[in-house]
């Protein structure tokens, strides 16, 4: 139905946003903090959900058009509360105004990545298809003035704006509710001064863009000493984003899960928690009983290999740095492809531009530091770094007749951002990052299990990558994003004098997108993503073999079949993906897309067409569904000659998944949703002789997520996600189905976060984990050529290990100093001492079992300064 | 990357938390506590240093059996394997090349290694079965799982060999084992049968430690030889080297395994290993006699070994 109106949005409105947080006061009447938050900076609630309002019939008869300004309430959970017309236009606008804003669904504004209520002001524009409103060419600064520490508003504070050269160009004196405003402002950045008496002076800056009404909440400090300036609290505009597209997106929140018991602070240890994620003794992520190797981590839209450190204790992103962490556990957007289980797309925020901040953070494990601030007007900057001093203590804990540690452990990240705003136009981001891990140690003599182990054994991982960014909006219809990153890696494998990997390369990847609105209801979203790897590749020791379902594959390397390969090569892997944001009827979002992917280094064409919808059934309940063909390219060395084969197709998968989104009260989430996926062509070890791998695996995936979810406030947060699934595959055509290797059948987490008082938070993570199946041994034959014992194994995954539970817990304590904050946490981990079951392991020749349990209690103390 | 190198790396990292105590722990492989299977060696018949048989020839397999005491009776039952049959599997137990079965001390059989037509252009036979301890106890195979059980209801040994044969003319010879020995820096000769180390041999006091036996073997052991790797394959020239199992009936060794490296261009080269002494409730009080056995192979089938004692007094 076509539509005759259209409710202006972007920059047609004016918006306006007053940020109704409290925060918490500290003694000295700055911001408690006791959160710690990762920046104080507030974020204006996001339109997520936009209702369109059914024009009134007479009005259109008559040509009316009208504006309503209306002033919303939005509580933490992103809920509309409460809505009123600010000045009642009559002919029927203000009650369909209103009507259709009771609706709407908003993600909640923030003060760091703590939830709050909030009050706004919207613009509701009923207008006439043939008298489309004019675009605006200025915007509007409105505001408040707040004491700090007690929000009162400060009456008779001077606001005054200078230009870019520092000339004044505009002044306010706030009235009694500390209000100002500002309107017919050209766009530019401008310098923000306040004034007022017995106040610290308080300096900012913002950005004004046309048609946009930028919306700031200045909290001034009392009279100090020092002339440095306050922090801003809130400066942003308030802009409307378009609806989610994504069936499954599952979005973590940073302060959140800083809080989080067992995370050791480190948002990205968290992922495992969310619903359809398994668990993996060595932090792999499973996703929806997929391989590890078939889901994928983007960081900054380019792929890395490894997420963590070493042993998964801690990734290599300094936290506080963290925009986003978004987790798509199927149907993802054809803008991601390669992979066929699940994406976890992490990216960092700009650099603050209020002033300078630091961040130390010492722990037993790990030291790490942030600084960002502003350089100029328009650029800011963020270094962070973080150093692992295992080393220096670790060879006192082995046993001298054990192993010789001789670079054992150490890990060390780094992330470094230029970010430039040249205009509300374009935004430019310069960033260097890298990650290192070293292992390496000498064993005193060979291991009885496998003497193939023994001398060196070790394994680095490093890259280091620049990168940059390129965003411009060509208008308010057109958007183009383009990000390049390139840099060296290495990956170095020693097991003793048999087997040796040492792949030392450059990486680069191209992703160009173009965002378009074509309309209200459509949007086109296309781009290119590209992707370049050289190597170096030099490997001696047996060939590829595949993991899942094949016990073999941990067993010992003496007496193995060993090759060698020396090879220069590159991979190129180009892609286009287009897809459609379409919105054919109110509360309606259908996602077409589809991604067509070339494989270089097994010359084939992959074409992967998906679709994804979303249904707002009711202001609180929303289904969503998805159906999409997913396409996996083999990992560099599955496609190599002598180690691999390189006449492998692509594996490929189809995703089907159905849920609902349900609001219970003003708090709480509840998501489920159902999921299938069926596998085929999934690389597998051949039973062919001379053939190491070839296609013959399917393989299907089905189960139940749920997951609720209670908003974070001030007080408290909390999760339980839930995850019911199978996972099965069969890897040759006159083999009997089998379960996959990590197929967990119940995944539960419990996660919940407390403040008690001003300065105390206590939070708490338990995991209760079916266990990973494991293939038994029912005999073993003694091979005399290498003096070992090989076992005989029973049907494949046919047993279980033990379940796994763990409950973590955290306690967290901060003070307020001067401006800054300090805070001292214990996380302890496996808090019960519980001896989780994390392997088997057998006596030389198989007739002893014993079971091989996971990490005790360990505490991790901590200290973390923040400014 | 290769996935089986990366879970080797991991087995091997978790193989080192075990160390560390977040495993269980079983008496050492390197301890004899019941009667074992721990080598065999391949001897052409006439040329007994050679242990790559061509076709044709006939090739003397003998199996080494150890025990903490006197080595009980055996009974035993071996197939030739046609090559890709398998090993222990049925298949192979029902349509062998030969199959022996036997009760002597130690397990020795003869094979006649096929001719060329037979072999089918494999480079090696397979050989299977298993072995048994106790009087009148023969290994009986599952038709379903190949496993045997013993007909006394004791546990078998299912033992597997494969019987390089040799590709033209480069031979490869068994190496020696008994070269010389010292213990704690003194020479250490190998007992003969009548020896009871608890008058002649070495003397050790219980619950003594670090004791350092040195084990010398000659670069002659080691034979070059060539491999065909890479893509595009290409003929390269290696050398072997040695793998030294050793076992003792009581004490503790720090290792199972000793190495003399590929690269290692010395014309001999000792390897030590540490014992220590059983505690002195295992000593009588006219002490106790412990057997050690060293078993060296190359990495091409050639194997030989030998034995020492000494005596634990209280």
């Amino acid at each position: 139905m076509p539509r005759r109106f259209r409710a202006a949005l972007r920059p047609a409105v004016a918006l306006l946003a007053v940020v109704l947080g409290h925060p918490a006061h500290g003694q000295d009447g700055t911001p408690d903090g006791t959160a710690a938050p990762i920046a104080n900076a507030l974020t204006p609630p996001k339109l997520v959900t936009f209702v369109d309002a059914i024009y009134p019939a007479a009005a259109k008869a008559a040509s009316l058009q009208a504006q309503v300004d209306l002033e919303m309430t939005i509580d933490a959970t992103g809920r509309v509360t409460e809505v009123r017309a600010v000045k009642p236009v009559g002919n029927g606008f203000d009650e369909a105004a209103v009507e259709a804003a009771q609706k709407f669904v908003f993600e909640p504004a923030r003060r760091g990545d703590r939830a709050i209520p909030a009050r706004i002001r919207y613009r509701y524009a009923f207008e006439l298809p043939a008298e489309p409103a004019p675009l605006p060419t200025t915007g509007e600064l409105e505001g408040r003035v707040l004491a700090r520490g007690q929000d009162q508003a400060l009456a008779g504070a001077v606001v005054t704006l200078l230009s870019a050269d520092g000339q004044a160009t505009r002044s306010a004196v706030t009235d009694a509710s500390g209000t100002f405003r500002f309107q017919e402002l050209s766009p530019a950045r401008y310098r923000v001064r306040i004034a007022a008496k017995d106040r610290a002076p308080l300096a900012a800056e913002e950005e004004i863009a046309a048609g946009e009404l930028t919306s700031v909440t200045y909290r001034v400090d009392a009279n100090r000493p020092s002339n440095e300036p306050a922090a801003l609290e809130f400066g942003a505009t308030a802009t409307v984003e378009a609806p989610p597209r994504e069936v499954t997106k599952r979005s973590l929140s940073g302060d959140e899960l800083v809080r989080m018991a067992g995370t050791r602070g480190d948002p990205l240890r968290a992922i495992e928690y969310m619903p359809g994620v398994g668990r993996s003794a060595e932090a792999e992520i499973i996703i929806r009983g997929s391989s590890p190797a078939d889901s994928e981590v983007e960081f900054e839209g380019a792929p890395v290999y490894r997420l963590y450190h070493f042993g998964g204790l801690t990734s290599f992103v300094q936290p506080r740095l963290l925009d986003k962490i978004d987790l798509y556990p199927g149907n993802f957007s054809a803008r991601f492809g390669r992979k066929m289980g699940g994406i976890v797309d992490v990216g960092l925020r700009d650099p603050r531009t209020d002033g300078l901040h630091g961040l130390i953070d010492i722990n037993i494990v790990d030291s790490s530091f942030l600084v960002e601030g502003p350089i100029t007007r328009n650029w800011s900057f963020a270094v962070a770094a973080k150093r692992s001093y295992f080393d220096l203590f670790i060879d006192k804990l082995v046993p001298k007749d054990t192993a010789q540690l001789t670079a054992a452990p150490v890990y060390w990240d780094y992330q470094a951002m230029l970010a430039y705003k040249p205009s509300t136009s374009d935004r430019l981001r310069a960033m260097v990052y890298g990650s290192y891990d070293d292992l390496k140690l000498i064993l005193a003599h060979p291991a009885d299990s496998d003497p193939s182990l023994r001398g060196g054994l070790g394994q680095k991982t490093a890259f280091h990558r620049v990168q940059l960014t390129w965003q411009h909006k060509y208008n308010a219809a057109i958007e183009h994003q383009i990000d390049i990153s390139a840099g060296p890696f290495v990956f170095d494998i020693n097991v003793g004098p048999d087997v040796k990997l040492e792949v030392p390369g450059y990486e680069g990847f191209l992703r160009s997108e173009w965002r378009v609105r074509m309309s209200e209801q459509l949007r086109l979203i296309g781009g290119l993503d590209i992707a370049y790897n050289w190597f170096d590749f030099s490997f001696n020791g047996p060939p590829s073999s595949e993991v899942d379902g094949n016990p073999n594959a941990s067993g010992p390397l003496t007496g193995r079949q060993a090759v060698e390969l020396h090879d220069e090569f590159g991979l190129l892997r180009p892609a286009a993906y287009l897809e459609a944001v379409w919105q054919p009827a109110t509360g309606l979002t259908l996602v077409p897309g589809a991604r067509v992917d070339y494989l270089s280094d097994v010359k084939a064409w992959t074409f992967d067409p998906r679709l994804t919808a979303r249904y707002q059934l009711t202001s609180t309940t929303t289904l969503k569904g998805g159906v999409g063909l997913f396409s996996q390219a083999p990992s560099g060395s599955e496609s190599l000659p002598v180690l691999g084969n390189p006449h492998l197709r692509p594996a490929r998968a189809q995703h089907y998944s159905l849920g609902v989104e349900q609001e219970v009260g003003a708090r709480l989430k509840v998501t489920a949703e159902g999921f299938y996926k069926r596998l085929d062509h999934v690389i597998v070890n051949s039973t062919v002789p001379g053939e190491n791998l070839n296609n013959d695996g399917i393989g299907r995936i089905y189960g139940a997520e749920v997951s609720a979810k209670l908003r974070p406030t001030a007080k408290s947060s909390g999760f339980l996600s839930y995850t019911l699934s199978r996972s099965e595959r069969r890897d040759h055509a006159d083999e009997p189905w089998r379960l996959f290797s990590w197929d967990q059948t119940h995944i539960l987490t419990i996660a919940g976060a407390y403040r008690v008082g001003r300065s105390w938070d206590l939070s708490a993570t338990f995991r209760y984990v079916t266990g990973n199946p494991i293939t038994p041994v029912v005999g073993s034959v003694y091979n005399a050529r290498t003096d070992l014992y090989t076992p005989v194994y029973g049907a494949t995954n046919s047993e279980r290990s033990t379940a796994f539970a763990r409950l973590d817990l955290r306690v967290e304590k901060s003070w307020q100093v001067r401006s800054g904050s300090i805070a001292a946490y214990v996380d302890v981990q496996n808090a019960l001492n519980r001896k989780n079951e994390e392997g088997r392991a057998y006596n030389y020749d198989y007739s002893q079992i014993g079971v091989v349990s996971g990490l005790p209690l360990i505490p991790s103390f901590g200290v973390r300064g923040e400014l | 990357m290769t996935n089986t190198i990366k879970n080797t790396l991991l087995l091997g990292l978790s193989g080192f938390l075990f160390i560390a105590g977040c495993g269980p722990t079983f008496d050492p492989a390197s301890l004899i506590t019941n009667t074992r299977v721990v080598g065999a060696r391949i001897e052409v018949d006439g040329a007994p240093d050679r242990a790559s048989p061509v076709p044709g020839e006939t090739v003397n397999v003998t199996w080494l059996v150890t025990s903490p005491d006197v080595t009980p009776p055996l009974g035993w039952t071996f197939a030739v394997c046609a090559p890709g049959t398998g090993t222990s599997s049925t298949a192979c137990l029902a349509a062998p090349l030969a199959r022996f079965d036997g009760t002597a001390t130690p397990p020795r059989i003869s094979i006649l290694v096929p001719s060329g037509a037979v072999l089918g252009g494999a480079t090696s036979l397979t050989l299977g079965g298993a072995i048994c301890a106790g009087v009148d106890s023969m290994p009986q195979f599952d038709s379903q799982t190949g496993l045997a059980n013993c007909s006394n209801g004791g546990r078998s040994t299912a033992v597997v060999l494969d019987i390089p044969l040799q590709q033209g003319d480069e031979a490869n010879h068994n190496p020696i084992a008994d070269r010389a020995f010292t213990f704690d820096g003194l020479a250490w000769a190998a007992p003969t049968a009548a020896d009871d180390p608890c008058v002649q041999g070495p003397r050790v006091t219980a619950g003594s430690n670090n004791h350092v036996i040195g084990n010398t073997t000659d670069g002659s052991d080691r034979e070059p030889y060539t491999v065909v790797t890479g893509d595009p394959p290409a003929v390269t020239t290696t050398r072997e080297s040695l793998q030294i199992s050793q076992f003792t009936t009581a004490g503790k060794l720090n290792s199972q395994f000793s190495f003399v490296e590929a690269t290692d261009d010395n014309a001999t080269t000792t390897v030590e290993v540490t014992w220590d002494a059983p505690e002195a409730a295992e000593a009588a009080a006219a002490g106790a006699a412990v057997t050690f056995t060293f078993v060296v192979r190359d990495d091409r089938g050639g194997a030989d070994w030998t034995s020492r004692s000494l005596c634990v007094t209280p």
